[in-house]
């Protein structure tokens, strides 16, 4: 219920905002959608969906969104989205993403509150509106970084105007839930960590005509919603009549109720001449109270080429989890009994497997080679050939029983059509 | 493919084409000063709503050959950009594209009526009665 307080007051105030305009009030109703088709040649599936068997449901997204403007600087927005749902592999969200109100006092000042979208991203905002980017998929590798993007509290963007160039400064503030999953290969089930983050940043963007140089620094204070703690780190044991030893949960005092996430980044959007651009952005996201946190390193980079309606590109992604040494003390922890019963043997090698798992850690990166058709104005079909690489591990990957996400070759067809209206 | 030997036909026609279609100009309600083309660029890509202290609302054409040129002349854009610059910009949350409407006589009445409007007309349907900003 609490999350409808925050619509119902919006409505309020959009209510009294048209009362003093009614006559003035323009409505615009726009909408957006991509029917993407992925399939890979493995039969394990990634980023949740994508195995041999080809899938609807990684990229397929539909939204609209209403706008309504009162008078020149105060502004409603609305946007309804409908994809495979977060905090599930099965089924679909009907969710309201969007619900804002906008004030303009100033031609260089916007300020926005309500449930909006963190402005991180060089496309976090428009990322699930294919139709506006050239890519068939933007990369995972970077854009999984917030698992969540969309948060209930406020923003404000303050611009500078240097003729041909503007500068803008983003700040944002407010909070999100966000479900984190991880996949047990041994009982092939995903589950799913329900975290709050309370999250804050600063963004600054320098926009030279179509070019875009960004920068920002981000930090989120993250919390359990069922109320445990995190892990500070895994204890290592030796028992008696186990050769060997392995990792437990740690006591209440390797126990915290919060962690944080400071985070940092980079982006650039650069055209050369004759058609050509490239795209690169950078995260670096980093974990304060906890060593078994997500402490990884992300970056993209994408060539393309505007031909007219085709649009040729190639991107090179990468990810890294810093911390990976842990994962692989866990994963790779095995005892053999010395006079403890072989079921309690079995039973404390299963539990490092599914403790590794646990670990949403991360060390792949990948190349994709595709094009971009512009259809009309309004709607692009793209295709893509992706080769995804892992190292260590990929909890990208649903590893299959008794294997690993580790030493992977993922090549995964893309296919999807994307318009906006 | 053109034929060489029509050539002399074809910029006859060109020549015609430009003649009638004559130039584009900005109207703007009375209370709107004179503005340049750099202004005028603001704010009908949104950057700008308030130009010397007063709220400006830009008034679109529906898709034409003279939203074209307007789009060509102020804005050095093909229709296609600025659809897909506004489609970006209202996808972000930072507002909606300017108010389409269907035909000239519709943006000389909304403009002459709406404090603070800004439109545009071919040269050759300037009345007297029209306040001109650009030109």
């Amino acid at each position: 219920m609490k999350k409808y307080f925050v619509y119902r007051a919006l409505i309020c105030i959009v209510m009294l905002l048209s009362g003093r305009a009614v006559l003035a009030v323009d409505y615009t109703f726009s909408g957006y959608g991509t029917v993407g088709y992925a399939q890979s040649d493995q039969s394990y599936s990634y980023q949740r969906y994508i195995n041999k068997s080809g899938t609807f449901m990684r990229d397929t997204v539909f939204g609209a969104q209403l706008d309504a403007r009162f008078n020149p600087e105060w502004t409603a927005t609305v946007q309804a989205r409908l994809a495979p749902a977060q905090g599930s592999d099965n089924g679909w969200d009907a969710v309201v993403s969007w619900a804002f109100l906008s004030y303009r006092p100033a031609n260089d000042l916007l300020i926005r509150a309500g449930k909006l979208r963190v402005p991180f991203y060089l496309n976090a905002e428009n990322m699930d509106v294919g139709a506006t980017y050239v890519v068939a998929r933007l990369p995972n590798e970077l854009y999984s970084v917030f698992p969540n993007m969309d948060f209930t509290g406020a923003s404000f963007v303050k611009s500078w105007d240097f003729g041909d160039n503007e500068l803008d400064l983003d700040g944002y503030w407010g909070q999100s839930n966000a479900p984190w999953r991880s996949y047990s290969r041994d009982t092939a089930t995903p589950s799913w960590l329900s975290l709050k983050a309370r999250a804050k940043g600063l963004l600054l963007s320098w926009h030279r005509q179509d070019d875009i140089f960004r920068v920002g620094v981000h930090s989120a204070e993250l919390t359990r919603n069922d109320g445990l703690p995190f892990y500070i780190n895994f204890t290592q044991v030796t028992t008696p009549g186990i050769n060997g030893s392995y990792y437990t949960a740690p006591g209440p005092s390797g126990q915290t109720a919060s962690a944080t996430s400071p985070t940092w980044n980079l982006g650039a959007d650069v055209g050369w001449g004759h058609g050509f651009r490239t795209l690169g952005e950078y995260v670096r996201r980093t974990i304060k109270g906890t060593a078994i946190g997500p402490d990884t390193e992300s970056f993209y980079i994408t060539l393309l080429k505007d031909a007219g309606d085709w649009t040729p590109y190639v991107t090179y992604a990468q990810i890294k989890s810093k911390n990976l040494a842990i994962y692989q003390a866990v994963n790779g922890a095995r005892v053999a009994s010395q006079g403890a019963p072989q079921s309690v043997i079995d039973v404390i090698n299963a539990t490092q497997r599914g403790t590794a798992d646990y670990l949403t850690m991360y060390d792949q990166y990948s190349w994709a080679v595709g094009t971009s058709w512009a259809v009309n104005k309004s709607s692009k079909i793209k295709a893509e050939w992706m080769a995804v690489h892992t190292g260590v591990t990929s909890s990208f990957i649903d590893a299959p029983a008794g294997g690993g996400s580790g030493n992977q070759l993922i090549n995964v067809f893309s296919l999807s059509y994307s318009f906006l209206f | 493919m053109i034929n060489i030997k029509l050539l002399p036909a074809y910029l006859f026609i060109l020549a015609v084409s430009n003649a009638i279609a004559g130039g584009v100009v900005v109207i703007g309600h009375a209370d709107v000063g004179k503005l340049d083309a750099a202004t005028v660029q603001k704010i009908f890509t949104g950057k700008l709503i308030q130009v010397e202290g007063i709220e400006v609302t830009a008034v679109n054409l529906k898709p034409g050959p003279l939203r074209d040129r307007f789009l060509q002349t102020f804005l050095n854009q093909t229709e296609d950009k600025y659809t897909i610059y506004w489609a970006k910009r209202l996808f972000v949350g930072k507002g909606a594209p300017p108010l389409e409407l269907s035909n000239t006589a519709d943006v000389i009445k909304f403009v002459r009526s709406t404090p603070g409007a800004i439109g545009y007309v071919d040269e050759a349907d300037v009345l007297p009665e029209v306040h001109v900003i650009v030109r």
